[in-house]
């Protein structure tokens, strides 16, 4: 059975009755370790509903190719009714691929395995493919591991370790050559029968001590408590990342190994970071759908991080705001003095030891010829845009006429154009140095001045630009009117929107169904805009904030309210995935 | 080659996806010993303000899109080309960048020598098409022909277009103006139209007919003798 389909069962399977938790043969050294919670799921929708669904039908068939068709995803032998879990571990020589799920009849299970070697040890069967051993699938009576390896090619550039492994000593490559160490890469392994059975070796090996070694509560990650803490029984799936940076790092110096020189390669192992955890949950629930991440920074990088994001929206940008009227909005706040000043601290951070003399100089430099205190006086680092319809504008274009004779007369017509209306918003408490630059567009013939109302207009821009300047709030838009008429009685925003742009440092907000509708006018396939207009009867508003930093932590939180008529989260994405495949 | 030409052709449909319509104009003005002048238009400023905003981007769906000095240097190579072409003289070109019109004129003692000269054109602007205009003017006879040469890989390229892009075409058109100073005694191509004074003949058709290859710019114009 293919690997990531097992997966894919793990992940996404699910169901059944309370069965036991396999967390505890999860090493507490994973790096990162993902859940999906079957026990939760099975609440949202029960199994004879979830084989009717497309996905449901989807899993079995996928499953039992070949084999007796099965009515219900219960009946493949798998206890999809606990957690299905899979983690990741990084050691010197090898990173782990794992997942993990509970078995409930070992006979059904054995009869979805495709064809593959099988070795049997202890009670322990592994089923594994002549010509791809660095993935095995093991399993007992209880549970079943699949299993993927990839080398560290650079653990096997020790001597001791060649001689362990029988691999050759390794010739020396010439000066400037692609080499890792001292040694030319190639030399690693001679042939990649050398690294494959290496790696089942491996894996093997950990796939017996997952399944058959009684591994303690201590040394299981139930005994790590930075991923309990994470823990969320009211999720639905979840994810959780020990040390984002150096799985970061790990990722890209396997990448730089390959296509880069050993020099960045270096530097990476060297980069200033603590540990930072990351953290993702999704909810389905009765009333909406959510998603939420969390970065768990070092102190170090919070306290920056508070700098950098330290401020709120300003107040008065909500005065613009016709919430009725709106396609979306994106809010952005930045402390402009804390970025200009912590910016380059992380960028050195992130060089690590690497050229340390020269990124001490180069900060030194910047914070000398940037007065960053009157920069953020200029730009304070808060923005708004406000996307407002589509709307119609004439536009003048060049044509031809032709008398009698064909005589060629240039002519200009008007047409109808359909652009986007948009406000952009930033604050500002010197805006003398605009002002500036928008008197010399005045005279430079690209900007004018009337009633308050600065209009760019030139070539290089798609249409007329109007920009006010009041009370340190600079506007931006597309409409004059919108500019010009700041009459507060005919603006409104809810008490939850103004929340949440004023307490967050970022957000982003559709009006799904306005955004469908529009697209809807420009769909000209029909099979499309039926697709359209099941959704746009379907959906609700799209909100994504991204929080300050709070405790060490930053928040990001994606939310849907669910639309009527759906029981939960879990049975409107099936209701979805099955209505868009019509 | 021809993959080469077809990405080229992809390259200038992608451009021309997001302006709304454009105009080809071609004219020709023929004096009695077969001497005359040519000129050749392109009119984007239908969309204009969908072009200012593919010029504020480096690429577009992958493309590079050309920045206005690219294009400035592709007029110039075509100036030039001209102005090395036997038989061609007084060339001169205009370019209208806020209204995106550029049109390119010149002079020839023969109108043989503007043969292919579309194509020359639009390879000089990276864009290669197998359709391509002949010219013939016998004196003697005094009679004008015009053969197009339809390239079905035109057809083949505009199927695979997404249905949006293909919107593009449904307006826009192509002109050919074919001025002479005697009369008209007769045209071939039926959808050529004649002037009141008898002394000039105008084909417009549809882009999306050139392509399908249902119209035919084909014309024999036989002037009085």
């Amino acid at each position: 059975m293919n690997k990531y389909y097992l997966l894919a069962i793990a992940l996404l399977g699910v169901m059944y009755i309370n069965a036991q938790d396999l967390a505890y043969k999860i090493p507490k050294e994973a790096n990162a370790v993902a859940s999906l919670k079957g026990e939760n799921l099975i609440e949202l929708i029960p199994i004879q509903e979830f084989d009717k669904t497309k996905v449901g039908k989807e899993i079995l068939r996928e499953a039992t190719r070949n084999r007796d068709r099965q009515q219900s995803v219960a009946d493949l032998g798998l206890d999809i009714s606990s957690t299905g879990y899979y983690f990741y571990q990084i050691t010197d020589s090898i990173r782990y691929h794992c997942a993990l799920m509970p078995i409930n009849d070992v006979q059904k299970f054995e009869k979805l395995l495709r064809r593959g070697k099988v070795v049997e040890e202890d009670g322990v069967k592994i089923r594994y493919k002549e010509y791809s051993k660095e993935s095995v699938i093991a399993w007992n009576d209880k549970m079943v591991l699949s299993i993927t390896g990839e080398i560290i090619e650079s653990y096997f550039t020790d001597d001791k370790v060649r001689e362990l492994y029988n691999l050759p000593e390794r010739k020396k490559g010439e000066e400037g050559e692609e080499e890792l160490g001292k040694y030319l890469r190639d030399d690693i392994f001679e042939k990649w029968e050398q690294k494959e059975e290496i790696t089942f070796h491996y894996v093997r090996n950990k796939a017996y001590h997952i399944l058959n070694t009684p591994i303690t509560n201590k040394q299981s990650i139930l005994a790590n408590r930075e991923y309990v803490k994470t823990i969320d029984k009211k999720a639905e799936a979840s994810i959780w990342v020990s040390d984002f940076m150096k799985i970061y790092s790990d990722v890209m110096k396997g990448k730089m190994s390959r296509y880069y020189s050993s020099f960045l390669y270096a530097g990476m192992d060297q980069a200033k970071y603590e540990r930072q955890q990351f953290s993702g949950h999704v909810y389905a629930e009765k009333d909406e759908l959510k998603m939420k991440a969390t970065y768990h920074l070092d102190k170090k990088m919070a306290s920056r991080m508070k700098k950098v994001y330290g401020n709120s929206l300003n107040k008065k940008f909500l005065k613009y705001i016709n919430e009725d009227e709106i396609l979306g909005y994106a809010s952005y706040v930045i402390d402009t003095k804390g970025f200009l000043t912590e910016y380059p601290k992380m960028m050195k951070n992130n060089l690590g030891g690497l050229f340390e003399t020269e990124a001490d100089i180069i900060t030194e430099l910047l914070s000398i010829v940037l007065d960053e205190k009157a920069i953020s006086k200029v730009i304070k680092g808060d923005a708004l845009f406000l996307m407002y319809d589509l709307s119609d504008k004439e536009v003048t274009y060049k044509s031809y006429k032709y008398d009698d004779d064909f005589k060629q007369k240039e002519v200009e017509k008007t047409r109808t154009e359909t652009i986007p209306d948009f406000l952009l918003l930033l604050s500002s408490s010197d805006t003398g140095i605009l002002k500036k630059l928008l008197k010399l567009g005045e005279e430079k013939g690209v900007s004018s001045y009337k009633d308050g109302v600065y209009t760019l207009k030139h070539r290089e821009l798609p249409t007329e630009l109007y920009v006010s300047i009041d009370q340190g709030v600079i506007a931006v838009g597309t409409t004059l009117e919108r500019i010009k008429g700041l009459d507060t009685s005919t603006k409104n925003v809810s008490q939850k929107h103004r929340k949440i742009l004023r307490k967050n440092s970022g957000s982003i907000y559709i009006n799904t169904k306005e955004v469908l509708e529009i697209a809807k006018k420009f769909e000209r396939s029909k099979r499309k805009k039926r697709t359209l207009d099941y959704i746009i009867n379907d959906i609700e508003d799209i909100q994504l904030t991204n929080g300050k930093v709070r405790n060490n932590k930053m928040t990001a939180e994606l939310k849907m309210k669910l639309p009527e008529g759906h029981k939960n989260g879990l049975k409107y994405l099936m209701t979805l995935i099955e209505n868009l495949d019509k | 080659m021809l993959k080469n030409y077809i990405t080229k052709l992809i390259l200038l449909v992608v451009l021309l996806s997001l302006t709304s319509c454009f105009e080809i104009i071609e004219e020709v003005n023929l004096n009695k010993d077969g001497s005359g002048d040519f000129v050749l238009t392109i009119n984007l400023s239908q969309s204009k303000s969908k072009i200012t905003s593919i010029m504020l981007l480096d690429s577009i769906n992958g493309h590079k899109v050309p920045s206005r000095e690219g294009i400035q240097q592709g007029m110039i190579e075509v100036v030039n080309y001209l102005k090395k072409s036997k038989g061609i003289y007084n060339v001169t070109k205009k370019e209208d960048y806020e209204n995106y019109v550029f049109s390119v004129q010149c002079s020839f003692k023969n109108i043989n020598s503007i043969n292919n000269l579309t194509k020359e054109v639009l390879g000089k602007q990276k864009v290669k098409i197998q359709s391509y205009n002949t010219y013939e003017y016998d004196v003697s006879n005094k009679e004008f022909t015009k053969e197009y040469n339809y390239d079905s890989q035109l057809l083949k390229q505009y199927n695979k277009l997404p249905v949006d892009t293909k919107k593009v075409f449904e307006n826009a058109s192509y002109t050919g103006i074919y001025r002479f100073n005697e009369q008209i005694q007769s045209v071939s191509n039926t959808k050529a139209k004649v002037s009141k004074s008898k002394k000039a003949a105008m084909l417009r058709v549809n882009a999306i007919d050139l392509i399908n290859g249902h119209t035919k710019l084909n014309t024999k114009i036989q002037l009085a003798k």
